[in-house]
């Protein structure tokens, strides 16, 4: 399974190119990442769309104007019942930000749902290398807890860098070390990091279970 | 005061690269840097038993710690966007017990290939393209000098 950095913010958002940040990326360790509005033409690049609006339905008028199976959809999070929603929604395959939304916002209600449509939750490292102090504290506290829910109900987790520059790109020991920080094991970490490989390929209203 | 071999304490050695390569940084604003990210993440007691001291030179430092801290010194130095007012990344590139042993994984620094000023809107900087498809940019300017980071595929620095 290909490791991947869940989100990247190339130039003209940063201060890196696509094509340095996918190089940089593969000297540390990785064999894709996904690139927020970036192109797919460069290789070991996966085009990424972030949708940052404050409501649902405004969610969803956004999510027509992105052609089906282009990318990884990205959701910023908010509230639990905007996250339910967003959850719920068809091409919506990661939920981001959750260390920002308020306490409580993602619960074992979402987490079950999350787990059930196949919609991925993202652990943010940039909080835990920019950050100090109180607000350092907070992201992992919170992460901690999404830990608990992933734990037991299974929901697909993906781990971003969100670096604007190569600066602030990890390689996958950083992150294993990082994600240690909140008691993420190294299985965990490496499950996490190839995760989105099968969150991108859905999952289908049918499953054939072999015996 | 001096100690029987045997009751010294045991010592890693970590060897990190700096990220942009060519940049100089004086050790000992290296050295706060590190001791700042250890108090920070770890706390006075954890960096007290991580004990980091830091020999740097061009592109890298090997940081010496107390053997068994290794991962939490490696972890903090994972947090470090900064050394004395200049944006960087630590590189871990490996651990060891010996200073001997570390020593033969430092590699050389990439190589310079060609150097040109290009523009980028209405702002000129001057192009350094290194092996490895890497070209940084930096810009020519009294006020901010800011740096960019391209591959030499780009079509802004062809």
């Amino acid at each position: 399974m290909p490791l991947i950095d869940g989100c990247i913010h190339p130039y003209p958002a940063g201060d890196s190119s696509i094509r340095r940040m996918a190089l940089t990326a593969r000297e540390l360790g990785f064999d894709q990442v996904v690139a927020a509005g970036g192109s797919g033409d460069v290789p070991g690049v996966l085009r990424g769309s972030i949708v940052t609006v404050p409501s649902v339905k405004g969610v969803v008028s956004m999510l027509q104007g992105i052609p089906r199976g282009e990318g990884v959809v990205m959701v910023s999070s908010g509230d639990l019942a905007f996250n339910r929603g967003v959850i719920g929604l068809r091409g919506v395959r990661v939920l981001r930000g959750i260390h920002r939304s308020p306490r409580g916002a993602f619960n074992h209600v979402a987490a079950k749902e999350a787990e059930a449509k196949g919609v991925a939750v993202e652990l943010d490292l940039s909080p835990l290398v920019e950050e100090r102090g109180v607000r350092r504290q907070k992201a992992v506290s919170r992460y901690r807890e999404l830990l608990d829910l992933h734990r037991r109900y299974h929901f697909p987790l993906t781990i971003a860098s969100n670096a604007r520059s190569i600066l602030a790109q990890r390689s996958v020991r950083d992150m294993v070390l990082l994600a240690g920080i909140f008691g993420m094991e190294e299985a965990e970490v490496m499950a996490a990091l190839s995760s989105l490989d099968s969150v991108l390929v859905g999952r289908s209203p049918v499953q054939v279970v072999r015996e | 005061m001096s100690q029987l071999p045997s009751m010294r304490e045991r010592r890693r050695y970590v060897l990190v690269r700096f990220e942009p390569e060519r940049i100089s940084l004086d050790p000992r604003e290296v050295y706060a840097a590190v001791a700042d990210a250890c108090t920070s993440l770890w706390g006075d007691t954890q960096a007290s038993e991580i004990s980091p001291s830091v020999m740097a030179w061009e592109g890298h430092a090997i940081i010496r710690c107390r053997r068994g801290t290794e991962d939490r010194l490696a972890t903090a130095l994972a947090t470090i966007t900064r050394v004395g007012g200049e944006r960087v990344a630590l590189r871990t590139i490996t651990t060891s017990g010996t200073l001997h042993a570390i020593r033969s994984r430092v590699f050389p620094r990439s190589e310079l290939l060609w150097e040109r000023k290009v523009g980028i809107g209405d702002r000129v900087f001057l192009a350094r393209a290194y092996s490895g498809q890497k070209v940084d940019l930096i810009e020519e300017g009294i006020k901010s000098q800011e740096l960019l980071f391209f591959a030499d595929e780009d079509g802004e620095v062809r």
